[in-house]
């Protein structure tokens, strides 16, 4: 029940009773149709049949997995005794320990330390060595520190050798294995110090406390659109110093008011770009020669929280914006700050559908570089692009490889039939799109 | 596993005993019937969608509630809510019966809930859920995503708003 918040019922006709008394009152004539409900109805009982004959499937698994059940959880025990503790039956010290947890906790979804190593190994075999120049996706702090330009709409961040992995002769790399989007993801291992679960597409997540996440898939919409601040997103000039205190504040302000204790650096923040502000359609998505020409030159910053593991919980989008247009808004939580100096900035946490472990890799360079070598693709990557494609719920990384362009996406709640994190052309991701917002 | 048939039998007393309170918090959000409409049928699609990974850690009402307010809240990020010509004022609901009195007192109660309707957004949806739906302070921050403290100024200031737009002056 609704408790009394109000002060002052002596003063004010408006009290807690007439408000709601006047509210029940005036929506007692808004009413479901008979005909929507029938329409609804039909369409969950279309649902429920149509579940019912997807689980017959699982079934099967299940019954089998019931019966192996003893066997394969004494095997599993037993292989995580023997790779959670590698000095436990051989005696030996355990000092390969730290960096297995160092580089799980980098979140780099492909390939451990070691991995790495032994990569590069074989790839000066080979000569070979792969600059990449990583545009839109500097963190502002590190730009300042290489003495940078900032000004401008995109950032070139220094060149390092990518260490990243190669295909034999050559040839394109088996895709991952796809994930079937309409089934959750691998089950993650429970964390009680996560305080966001991941949600994947399709899955509900539905918890009490500062945990609440609830997702699922999204209706296809007719047009693909950015978050839309209640104020205009300011062009990439926003790695002033000043950057460094919104940051912070946007940050703790966060931690304190959800009252999580999420990590954050400022120099794992990325550039986000947005689509064009009318918002992009499929006559739009056929025409575009180049991703360039869907992007507005607007962008917003995400900084990435993360939880006890290590894993992005909470992506802070992060703008400047003009004083003067602060208010409004749609009812997204949004912080505002405002610096002595008279810089304003916006914030509003996109958390409410990410999938932590997608939202490590869209924040991760190397996760997207290893994309898009495992089509094939082993050239220098020019251009790197994270763009928000709708809502701030839904990401496509836009990467350039010897003048070809490639579309990895990220999806948190629109379900197109596309495998996160998989890298495809970039002339086929717009026909997908085009086809399904048609 | 639930049997669809069983499952169907819940869900229709769910649509029964909850789609008007969807459809109200929608209506009032989103200040259209076309939305609301849409967003109840999406609503209960969902529900069915996922009733089996309810995990009973809020209220069965909360939880649809909860979900009912995301879509609007995706509806008004969206540029759908921009092709839907929305209205601030209720439908009228008069009679020719009604008494002098009754009118007055129904006119006064229309300007409360017409002035409800030109909240901005966010204090228009607290109101909903705090006046309409009685959900408490904890979880209308769960549905909304937002700390308590927030819950409660944001009803604060909309209860301010309201008392401004009645020719009242604003507490502070």
């Amino acid at each position: 029940m609704a408790e009394s918040l109000n002060r002052d019922k002596d003063k004010s006709n408006l009290n807690d009773d007439i408000l709601k008394l006047t509210l029940k009152e005036g929506l007692e004539q808004i009413k479901a149709s008979e005909v929507l409900i029938e329409k609804t109805l039909k369409l969950c009982e279309e649902e429920c049949y149509q579940t019912k004959e997807n689980s017959k499937r699982k079934i099967r698994f299940y019954q089998v997995a019931y019966r192996l059940g003893a066997p394969l959880a004494a095997c599993i025990l037993i292989f995580i005794l023997i790779t959670g503790n590698p000095g436990l039956f051989s005696g030996q010290n355990t000092s390969k320990a730290p960096m297995q947890n160092a580089s799980m906790r980098s979140g780099a979804a492909y390939g451990t330390a070691e991995n790495d190593a032994t990569l590069d190994k074989a790839l000066e075999g080979n000569g070979a060595n792969y600059d990449m120049a990583i545009q839109s996706s500097v963190a502002p702090d590190e730009s300042m520190d290489n003495g940078e330009s900032v000004s401008g709409e995109n950032y070139a961040m220094s060149s390092e050798p990518f260490s990243g992995s190669q295909n034999k002769a050559g040839e394109p790399e088996a895709p991952p294995a796809d994930r079937d989007q309409s089934m959750p993801a691998a089950t993650p291992v429970p964390d009680p110090n996560q305080e966001v679960l991941p949600a994947t597409p399709g899955a509900p997540q539905a918890v009490s406390g500062s945990d609440l996440t609830i997702s699922f898939s999204e209706a296809i919409p007719p047009k693909l659109m950015s978050l839309q601040f209640s104020t205009q997103i300011n062009k990439g000039n926003a790695s002033e110093e000043k950057t460094t205190n919104a940051f912070k504040y946007f940050a703790e302000s966060y931690n304190t008011g959800m009252q999580t204790k999420y990590a954050y650096d400022i120099n794992e923040s990325v550039k986000i770009n947005t689509l064009l502000d009318s918002g992009v359609t499929s006559k739009a998505l056929l025409s575009a020669k180049s991703y360039h020409d869907l992007l507005s030159d607007k962008n917003y910053w995400g900084l990435p929280l993360r939880n006890a593991s290590g894993h992005v919980a909470v992506l802070l989008a992060v703008t400047e914006s003009e004083k003067d247009k602060l208010a409004g808004g749609s009812g997204n939580p949004v912080t505002a700050f405002t610096e002595n100096g008279g810089s304003n900035w916006l914030s509003i946490p996109l958390a409410f559908s990410i999938n932590a472990y997608d939202a490590d890799k869209l924040i991760d360079a190397d996760s997207i570089v290893e994309s898009v070598r495992q089509i094939g693709e082993n050239g220098a990557i020019k251009e790197i692009a994270i763009t928000d494609i709708y809502n701030g719920s839904n990401f496509m990384v836009f990467a350039v490889v010897n003048g070809k362009e490639y579309a990895i996406p990220f999806l948190f709640t629109l379900d197109v039939g596309v495998v996160n994190g998989k890298a495809y052309a970039f002339s086929e991701m717009v026909k997908v799109f085009a086809a399904v917002i048609e | 596993m639930v049997a669809p048939s069983e499952k169907m039998s819940e869900i229709t007393k769910l649509v029964e005993q909850y789609g008007n309170d969807v459809y109200r918090t929608a209506f009032v959000i989103l200040k259209s019937k076309e939305l609301a409409e849409d967003v109840y049928q999406e609503t209960f699609l969902k529900v069915t969608k996922y009733y089996e990974s309810f995990r009973k850690e809020s209220s069965i009402k909360t939880w649809i509630i909860g979900i009912a307010v995301n879509i609007c809240r995706d509806y008004m990020r969206s540029s759908w809510k921009k092709r839907v010509i929305v209205s601030d004022e209720f439908p009228t609901l008069a009679s020719d019966s009604d008494t002098e009195a009754l009118i007055e007192k129904r006119n006064e109660k229309r300007e409360l809930i017409n002035a409800i309707m030109k909240l901005p957004d966010k204090y228009r949806e607290i109101i909903q859920l705090f006046y309409y739906q009685e959900l408490d302070v904890k979880d209308i921050g769960e549905i909304l995503k937002i700390p308590g403290g927030t819950v409660k100024s944001r009803l604060f200031k909309a209860r301010n708003l309201l008392h401004e737009m009645m020719g009242g002056e604003a507490h502070g």
